[in-house]
């Protein structure tokens, strides 16, 4: 993927998301997402306790748990045809620029790009994530019919919620404020 | 045969203390946002026992020795997003032994194409003369009950060189969904801690970092072999 392919789009579809590269129609590599959703029937957790009444339901939760495994099957609805990885570069009034590089689709991985995408873009829950340096992922998806036929293609930005600090940093940060607590003479 | 669903499965094994784990607490540490916040439900809850929470895109769940996040939708990398903030942030007594990045793909196939799969991956007449009958039966329509052919057929590649140890395992089976029939392709990439030389488990606090380090850089690696395992598997047919 260049430049071209993504300047190309954009003289195409100027009212749409600009980071929107080419994607291949024939794309072959594609995900799907979550749609019949198990629907086991939902506890009251007012009507929880701990009690010893309640020990079989708790122990079939913890036993059912205990065995998952990756067998479940979900029924689709949408399908990833491409997927970048994005960090945020610069923010404008109602667009932002990020880097953009190619995680999944053919003729996608690998590449580089920079795009200019709408902030309406971003869900409202992102939009306090929205600053540079931010890390985001910018999907490409076909909504797929009950019939299996392709509804429409839609693009979905998802802010990354990533640690704010690294176990070990945590850990090293302690073991200085221990040693400035060592320090530390009171008279 | 066309790519009908796929799952992304993270599973954590060692030790876990699900008390440590409720919607509210994620709300709290900015894990989730206040959409998937507000869809979320609690599919089972029982304080210091376990927590198994639903969200639009899937699910996490948690006992004292497995945890598992579920991602049906993209960006699978909400799986690795939502543990490392979950065992960094959240609950850093956590101890992880073994992690599994577990690729799931459902590919609608009519019984012919499922056939075709078996007959490649498992050729009957590679198991002598019962193999040779299995072969024929194959010639009964697929309703008939004498109709055999492939169960599963299963592959592991031994420790891969980007772990201390682990394997790559990918599993072909018939399966069923929502009445669709087709082929189920699992991938399960396992990393595991080795004991050390003295035949000991490594301390707690050196396999979880090493295992959370491998996590975050591997993940997108991890996803995208899988992916094209899958494929590779199935387009040979």
């Amino acid at each position: 993927m260049t430049g071209t392919a993504l300047r190309a789009f954009r003289e195409e579809n100027p009212s749409a998301l600009a980071a929107i590269p080419a994607v291949p129609s024939s794309a072959t590599v594609t995900e799907s997402s979550l749609s019949g959703e198990q629907t086991a029937a939902v506890p009251d957790l007012a009507n929880w306790s701990s009690s010893a009444g309640d020990l079989s339901v708790n122990m079939a939760a913890v036993s059912r748990i205990a065995a998952a495994s990756i067998t479940d099957i979900e029924s689709p609805k949408n399908q990833v045809v491409a997927e970048w990885h994005g960090m945020v570069t610069e923010l404008l009034e109602s667009n932002f620029v990020a880097e953009l590089q190619g995680i999944l689709g053919v003729g996608v991985r690998g590449a580089i790009e920079e795009a200019v995408i709408p902030i309406d873009e971003v869900r409202e829950e992102d939009r306090g994530l929205l600053e540079p340096g931010a890390f985001f992922r910018l999907c490409v998806n076909n909504a797929i019919r009950s019939d299996g036929k392709t509804r429409r293609r839609f693009t979905d930005v998802v802010f990354r919620r990533l640690p704010a600090y690294r176990r070990d940093e945590l850990e090293e940060a302690a073991e200085r404020g221990r040693a400035i607590a060592r320090a530390i003479r009171v008279e | 045969m066309k790519l009908d669903s796929s799952t992304l499965s993270l599973v954590l094994v060692g030790k876990f203390s699900p008390g440590d784990f409720s919607i509210e607490s994620f709300v709290k540490t900015h894990s989730i946002g206040d959409e998937d916040a507000a869809q979320a439900r609690y599919e089972a809850f029982v304080r210091d026992q376990v927590c198994d929470i639903r969200f639009h895109w899937g699910k996490f769940a948690v006992v004292d020795q497995k945890l598992v996040i579920e991602v049906n939708e993209a960006p699978y990398i909400r799986a690795s997003d939502l543990a490392l903030k979950c065992l960094r942030e959240l609950s850093q007594g956590a101890v992880v032994r073994q992690m599994g990045i577990n690729y799931q793909a459902f590919f609608a196939a009519n019984s012919e194409e499922r056939d075709a799969v078996g007959r490649r991956l498992v050729p009957p007449k590679n198991w002598g003369m019962w193999g040779n009958q299995v072969a024929e039966s194959l010639n009964f329509g697929i309703s008939d009950p004498r109709h055999g052919g492939m169960t599963a057929a299963a592959l592991r590649q031994g420790k891969p060189d980007d772990r201390p140890a682990g394997h790559i395992d990918a599993r072909v089976e018939p399966a069923n969904r929502d009445s669709v029939w087709g082929v189920l392709v699992s991938i399960n990439d396992h990393y595991e801690m080795p004991k050390g030389r003295d035949g000991k488990l490594v301390p707690d606090r050196t396999a979880t970092g090493t295992l959370l380090d491998a996590l975050e850089e591997a993940f997108d690696k991890s996803v995208a072999r899988s992916i094209e395992i899958a494929r590779q598997i199935m387009e040979a047919t």
